[in-house]
């Protein structure tokens, strides 16, 4: 009984929601036109579906495929029940059932997608109805297995801003006072031919010279060197990242290495122990060494303590994500929800990347010790780890414009291989490559900002947004895999950047109780009993977890903050008023400019 | 007795005290007759904590060499630790607490000494009378009466005086009724739903007994409230298992033969000792020390703290649901009638009716359904998670309740005038305080232990514009609606303002609410300054009575500055200013 009445309390469905948002979301309702379309979305085909909504059941409606997105409208339900999918976010589509398969609604499509929901469509059972429907959607939905190109490529939006404005390396390093005595800014990646997955520009230390670089670089996995990725203003010391030294099992050394990291420990004029953190479990570090890899010795190093963080690698956090979309999607886990929660391990492998990352920023200030990070290739923990740091040290990046900085540099720039773990338009859905890794930055992201409810710039909807697009492939952001293959692409030149959609509208991602606050390290607490599932992400499609409406407090915020600002105005207004009755009057109370700045400076 | 008895050292040097997340901090330690009192010496910065004897529910000690260490375990869950030089002094001082926090007289008790340094505005014990509440309720309809059969509590001795019942219904059929009712707790009036004019009703369990009496009164009194050819729902908060088991110690339940216009349905409410375990449990997994936190979410989900509340929740949503969407009355019991049965109606009505989600409302929610109810407050609230001494009528009931609301609270978290700070006070104030209105079981014990004359109500305390303050929300918005709260697993989560308020750094909610208070202080300013124009133009009106007619059109712009929108600036900036806090806590 408890269960089964729970459903009546909710009324509102998700579906007949996203209408709504949809009209907002930058598209347009042409004249005669049936389904929104963006700039550059063309008409594919159309054709009537039974949709099997997992919460209400079956739903009558004509579906709609563009270059861009699936779109569902029903027939019969009011209101009007309405899918908006982009197709990037589909990651497998099945055939179910077969043409003499019985039983209603047993003939159609089912489709796997990468936000947390899946899709079934029913479909008539004679003359192949699915064929056609079958063929568009597997060839758009995976425009990389039909030699085709992203939506990105035809998209033809216009934006106020230019994202790809936004990160400018050499800017960013400006910002945080580089180069510098002790760092200098080189060039000998220019065409990428120290490191194809890096960056052309590095930051590396002034006493090492570009040929001493190319001598590390044979010891790294990939050719990936320390390099820096932040210094902090006051102590100097540096945050580095790097792919594992090629130790082997042999265990191999590498002198130039050595005298490297050494010189990375002096730049800063730090007498103590360089502290490396190894993002790995100790042992898979150790199996590392089988494949060539595998991390600092202690005899290779004296002047270096190593850390291993106990970080699981993409496959164990892919499986983790799995087992969490079965227990909330379509149903929640209702009779042991806690426990099964608990073994998805997905909140635990959180807080171990939390926990790293918060070791890494407190060496860093208040053990005002450089430290070097890395893990296996240095492109997903690693990232993880440093670009958590220097969001908990430098509170530049939890503005939207430093977050999106953040981003650009420590995930796109330095190759996060963005491609192989979304699997952009490629129709292998079972590719090993594929691994939750930003979306697990971007739920620590959300946890910080849950303990710190004043300190980001930005609310849920802009990571939720990002998330989004993440997948869509309607921006070049997240396409390719490195710096140098965008560039072959022509990326910033033929796309847009999901930055132009944020930053053209930013009032929409901003969070209303941000207070600037400068300089100081956030530490949020990474025990268990404080992190949160993130329910308004994980479990967005269920009807049940919506509340009253999407933010409520944040809503209202702004609300009282819009009246206070009239009532202001007001005092300014009687205050006007009054100095001009009192003649020649030295008004006894501060004049309205004064208050104002008065009230400003407390928000 | 005197107090000095008890107190063989009232006062200890160089005791050091912890407490987690701050700095061990060196003192001196004072024992009174109802205060620990522990005052730091450091010059920078003397703090001093005050701890009410009877807010300890368990003391350990133990020594290494000539060092004591006692640990006080409170009853608001907190968990101190002092360390005391001096073995003979620790084991006095360890005694002393331990007696003084168990005495077994109310009488002695803080409220009966505590001497307010405040000035009292409103008398606390004036508030929420019965006849008010009547008064509100004739307004809306002419059906029901004012009783005062139980006037010297002589039909029922966890009743109020008065209580309300159907006007068809008189003194001499509710005597008859008591009788037949668990603890004579005929069923009374607990909620008018003014939309539709449907009505809860509470009472205990009927004493059907294993031969199946019946009585006529009380089929009369629950039919009084149907509408002809309408239904009505019974709401038994026991499984229909534990109800007929009842019935062979002479309790039982409606049958269907004898109650044809009612549908019962049962819900499975815990009670007692299981509700006291899951505390226990609970707070257990909260203050788990050790490093592997990996099982936290199992121990959490295995305290079953969560499915209680879920269980409770489940069953106020029926009880609304039945009232609000079907249309038809409700008559709510358990056994006693004096715990789940309260959790329910409670509930329901903070569901159904906005008032209750305001502060005035929801203490009168409180006084109303829990102390006027007969919720036997010194029982259930006499220990707390810590006590080793396990007596079977020990549970966190009201606790439960109060988290209930607060899961509300969060999933509507703009139509509560309160926040949850006003809800971990009434946690305080139940289990340990210096006012009168939590003691005693019911109004009867109330009135014989003459509270009213000889202690303080909490009310006259919170009800002060200063208290007040703490506790608004800042984000309210009066919403008239009826609101639907999910019980959904996901939308259920753990109190972390009372479970975890001591097992988490508190610097960043410190600083919110010294900012909260910077903004409060600089709001009042303002408002002074406005105050000051106001008065500024008034003084250049009256001077200027007939030019002012020539500027008449001028002051047309100004004059929706009325005194109404004066007092509403200052809320709204103070509302403005709390909400980082409210946000930290939240």
């Amino acid at each position: 009984m408890a269960s089964s009445s729970t459903p009546k309390y909710n009324s509102n469905s998700l579906e007949s929601s996203s209408s709504k948002r949809t009209l907002k979301d930058g598209t347009n309702w042409e004249q005669n036109e049936e389904i929104p379309r963006l700039p550059g979305e063309t008409r594919v085909t159309d054709k009537d579906v039974i949709y099997m909504c997992p919460f209400n059941g079956p739903v009558k409606g004509r579906v709609y495929i563009t270059n861009y997105r699936l779109y569902l409208r029903s027939v019969e339900n009011d209101p009007v029940l309405v899918l908006n999918v982009p197709l990037g976010v589909i990651s497998r589509i099945e055939k179910m059932g077969g043409a003499s398969s019985r039983g209603e609604n047993s003939y159609g499509l089912d489709i796997t997608c990468k936000d947390m929901r899946n899709l079934r469509f029913a479909l008539k059972q004679e003359g192949h109805s699915r064929r056609d429907i079958f063929e568009v959607l597997t060839k758009y939905a995976f425009p990389q297995s039909h030699n085709l190109l992203f939506f990105a490529f035809a998209n033809e939006e216009k934006f106020s801003e230019n994202g790809w404005m936004v990160y400018n390396p050499m800017s960013e390093y400006r910002r945080q006072g580089l180069p510098n005595e002790r760092w200098r800014v080189t060039f000998i990646n220019e065409h990428y031919g120290l490191c194809d997955t890096y960056p052309s520009l590095l930051v590396v230390p002034y006493n090492a010279t570009d040929d001493d670089l190319k001598k590390v670089a044979a010891f790294r996995s990939r050719n990936r060197i320390p390099v820096l990725s932040w210094i902090h203003p006051e102590t100097q010391a540096v945050i580095m990242r790097c792919s594992q030294p090629l130790v082997g099992m042999g265990g191999k050394r590498n002198k130039d290495d050595e005298r490297y990291l050494d010189i990375i420990r002096e730049a800063n004029g730090q007498i103590s122990k360089l502290t490396i953190y190894d993002a790995r479990p100790n042992v898979n570090a150790v199996a590392n060494k089988a494949t060539g890899g595998g991390y600092e010795g202690e005899d290779a190093y004296p002047n270096a303590e190593l850390f291993f963080l106990d970080i699981h690698n993409i496959h164990v956090m892919r499986e983790s994500l799995k087992k969490l979309k079965d227990i909330v999607y379509p149903n929640v886990e209702e009779s042991h929800w806690l426990s099964s929660l608990e073994s998805t391990h997905w909140l635990e492998h959180i807080k171990l990347v939390l926990t790293g990352a918060i070791q890494v920023a407190d060496k860093v200030s208040s053990g005002r010790s450089s430290v070097v990070v890395h893990c296996s290739d240095g492109w997903d923990r690693t990232a993880q780890l440093t670009s958590l740091a220097m969001l908990m040290l430098d509170s530049y990046y939890r503005t939207i414009e430093g977050f999106e900085v953040l981003v650009q540099k420590e995930w796109i720039s330095f190759g996060h291989k963005f491609a192989s773990r979304i699997g952009h338009g490629d129709k292998n859905h079972a590719d090993a490559d594929r691994s939750p890794i930003f979306l697990q930055f971007i739920d620590c992201v959300w946890q910080m900002s849950k303990q710190f409810p004043t300190a980001f710039e930005f609310n849920e909807q802009f990571l939720i947004t990002i998330l989004d697009h993440l997948y869509s492939c309607r921006f070049g952001t997240f396409l390719y895999n490195s710096e140098s293959v965008r560039e072959k692409e022509k990326v910033t030149e033929k796309t847009l950047s999901l930055w132009s959609l944020i930053n053209s509208e930013k009032s929409k991602y901003t969070n209303p109780f941000y207070t600037k606050e400068l300089n100081r390290a956030l530490y949020p607490v990474a025990s268990m009993r404080h992190l949160e599932l993130w329910v308004n992400y994980y479990i967005r499609w269920n009807p049940r977890i919506r509340q009253q409406q999407p933010n409520p407090v944040e809503q209202r915020y702004m609300e009282l903050l819009a009246l206070r600002d009239d009532y202001i105005r007001r005092l300014e207004e009687l205050q006007i008023t009054n100095n001009s009755k009192i003649p020649n009057s030295s008004a006894s109370s501060a004049s309205p400019s004064q208050m104002m700045s008065q009230v400003q400076t407390h928000f | 007795m005197e107090f000095a008895e008890l107190i063989k050292t009232p006062r200890a040097d160089n005791v050091v005290l912890h407490r987690p997340f701050y700095l061990a901090v060196e003192g001196t330690l004072c024992l009174t007759g109802h205060h620990l009192i522990f005052s730091s010496r450091r010059q920078d910065n003397a703090e001093e904590l005050w701890l009410l004897h009877s807010n300890i529910d368990s003391i350990e000690k133990r020594f290494v060499g000539s060092l004591g260490t006692i640990i006080i375990k409170c009853k608001d869950l907190r968990i101190i630790q002092l360390d005391i030089p001096g073995m003979e002094e620790c084991l006095n001082i360890a005694s002393s607490i331990e007696a003084l926090s168990t005495l077994d007289s109310v009488t002695l008790m803080y409220p009966f000494f505590y001497r307010p340094m405040f000035e009292i505005v409103e008398d606390g014990w004036r508030c929420f009378l019965p006849d008010e509440e009547f008064e509100l309720l004739s307004s809306a309809t002419d059906e029901w009466r004012l009783s005062c059969i139980n006037k010297e509590f002589s039909v029922c001795p966890s009743y109020p005086p008065v209580v309300i019942v159907p006007k068809s219904i008189d003194d001499e059929a509710l005597r008859k009724v008591a009788m037949f009712r668990h603890g004579s707790r005929f069923p009374v009036l607990s909620y008018y739903h003014k939309k539709n004019g449907m009505v809860m009703m509470r009472s205990s369990q009927p004493l059907t007994g294993t031969n199946g009496r019946r009585c006529k009164e009380d089929e009369k009194l629950i039919n009084a409230t149907l509408r002809p050819g309408k239904r009505g729902y019974i709401i038994d908060t026991r499984s229909l298992n534990v109800a007929q088991q009842a019935r062979a110690k002479g309790g039982g339940f409606e049958q269907e033969a004898h109650y044809p216009q009612w549908r019962r349905i049962h819900k499975c409410i815990e009670r007692f000792n299981i509700l006291q375990e899951s505390l226990i449990k609970l707070v257990e997994a909260c203050n788990d020390q050790s490093h592997n936190m990996d099982r936290w979410l199992s121990k959490l989900e295995a305290s079953n703290w969560l499915t209680h509340v879920k269980e409770i929740l489940t069953a106020a949503c029926l009880a609304a649901q039945c009232i609000d969407r079907e249309g038809a009355s409700v008559l709510v019991h358990g056994t006693e009638g004096t715990d789940s049965t309260l959790q329910v109606t409670s509930l329901a009505q903070i569901i159904l009716d906005p008032r209750c989600r305001t502060i005035r409302g929801f203490e009168s929610l409180v006084v109303r359904e829990w102390l006027q109810a007969g919720h036997p407050f010194q029982q259930r609230c006499a220990q707390s998670a810590y006590s080793n001494s396990k007596q079977k009528w020990e549970a966190p009931v009201f606790l439960l309740f109060l988290d209930c609301v607060w899961q509300i609270l969060r999933q509507f978290p703009c139509s509560f005038e309160f926040n949850e700070q006003f809800l971990i006070m009434l946690f305080e104030h139940a289990y340990a305080s210096q006012f009168g209105t939590f003691l005693g079981n019911n109004e009867n014990e109330r009135s014989k232990l003459k509270l009213q004359q000889k202690t303080m109500s909490l009310w006259s305390w919170v009800n002060r514009s200063e208290e007040l303050s703490k506790f608004q929300n800042p984000l309210f918005e009066a919403n008239s609606l009826v609101i639907w709260p999910s019980v959904a697993p996901q939308s259920l989560q753990l109190w972390e303002g009372v479970f975890l308020r001591w097992n988490r750094p508190s610097k960043f909610l410190d600083e919110a609410h010294e900012e909260m208070i910077s903004i409060i202080k600089y709001n009042k300013e303002l408002q002074a300054k406005v105050n000051a124009l106001r008065r500024q133009l008034a003084q250049l009106e009256t001077v200027d009575r007939m030019q002012e007619n020539l500027r008449h059109t001028q002051l047309g712009i100004v004059s929706p500055l009325g005194s109404s929108s004066v007092s509403k600036l200052h809320t709204v900036s103070a509302e403005a200013g709390t909400l980082t806090s409210t946000q930290l806590y939240g």
